[in-house]
């Protein structure tokens, strides 16, 4: 009995490493576009401590991440971006001007069309920053994004906020 | 291996079942039942401060709708960060602020968890069917600062229990 208990356990590890392993090395379309966003996440993230250079080095980084005609309208104070170029400036801007900024993305959800030549997706967009008073601030903001499927990689295309709540002060 | 005394007690395989029920137990309990929500942000002082561990609610709006003064969680994209307003106007009804007084349906309406005067003005607006207004208890904040408006009924995912 405990020589077939063994036997399971060492087929269920020797299986889940091996299913482990394949999605490592050939990960699905859903795993490349959530690596793709965090990696903008983290790009548009800095240290306390980071260097202009290095923000603007890691700012640089994420054009591989955008269709140079992306949009993006993520709701006041930003105003609404057009072209990879105008993203990167306002990334890098951000970088310099917010203190510890931090970005974690929760709650993502990713579709993939039948032709695996666009998907969309669904996240919350989570800043924390050091807001001058010596405490953390904090924002949240559900975005709503469209990607496409270029050369064998995914980029952004649009960007949208999802607003959670109508204001009756707005149009 | 024998596992030490203290740690397993006198009977081992009773002492790993509990264990399990209890991990079971909490996945159910905070998986399908009860959402815990620390709060962040100064918009629900002083009902909920900075810090303050509250507990929502997830089974009750399956069994009733959501009520005037219920203190709810608002779902975002999913249920890692939400929003906590209180509800202060329910579907079809006309709700606005006139110097900082909540008027529902034109008729001023008096709000004992407000502990602090605001000149918040908002002309009266109509809520769609399905849609419920919140709003933070904190109105010392200045308006276009604080997070409020009509969420759709779907969105509310339960009240505040404790």
């Amino acid at each position: 009995m405990r020589r077939v208990l063994r036997a399971v356990v060492v087929v269920t590890v020797l299986a889940a490493a091996g299913w482990y392993g394949w999605r490592w090395l050939f990960p699905d379309d859903r795993a490349q576009i959530h690596a793709m966003l965090q990696r903008i996440a983290d790009g548009v993230s800095s240290g306390a401590s980071e260097t202009e250079m290095g923000r603007l080095s890691r700012a640089v980084a994420l054009r591989r991440d955008f269709d140079p005609e992306v949009t993006v309208d993520a709701g006041a104070p930003f105003q609404q971006l057009k072209g990879r170029d105008a993203i990167l400036g306002t990334a890098a801007k951000l970088q310099g001007s917010t203190r510890n900024l931090e970005i974690t993305l929760d709650d993502v959800t990713i579709e993939v069309d039948d032709a695996r030549e666009s998907a969309t997706a669904n996240l919350i967009a989570q800043a924390h920053f050091d807001d001058g008073g010596g405490t953390r601030g904090f924002d949240a903001r559900e975005l709503d994004l469209t990607l496409t499927h270029i050369d064998g990689a995914w980029v952004v295309s649009t960007v949208t906020l999802v607003r959670t709540l109508r204001r009756l002060d707005q149009p | 291996m024998a596992l030490p005394r203290w740690f397993a007690g006198a009977r081992p395989t009773r002492t790993a079942m509990r264990i399990a029920v209890m991990i079971v137990l909490a996945v159910i309990v905070f998986r399908y039942l009860l959402l815990p929500v620390r709060g962040v942000g100064i918009s629900m002082e002083p009902t909920m401060v900075q810090g303050d561990l509250v507990f929502i609610d997830k089974l009750r709006y399956h069994f009733r709708e959501p009520q005037r003064g219920d203190v709810v969680a608002v779902r975002i994209a999913g249920e890692s960060v939400v929003l906590v307003k209180r509800v202060v106007a329910l579907p079809g009804e006309r709700v606005g602020f006139d110097r900082g007084v909540l008027r529902i349906n034109g008729v001023p309406v008096d709000e004992p968890y407000v502990k602090t005067s605001s000149d918040w003005q908002l002309n009266d607006a109509s809520l769609a069917a399905g849609e419920y207004f919140v709003v933070g208890d904190n109105r010392s904040m200045p308006m276009r600062l604080h997070e409020m408006g009509a969420a759709d009924r779907d969105r509310l995912i339960g009240p505040k229990v404790f």
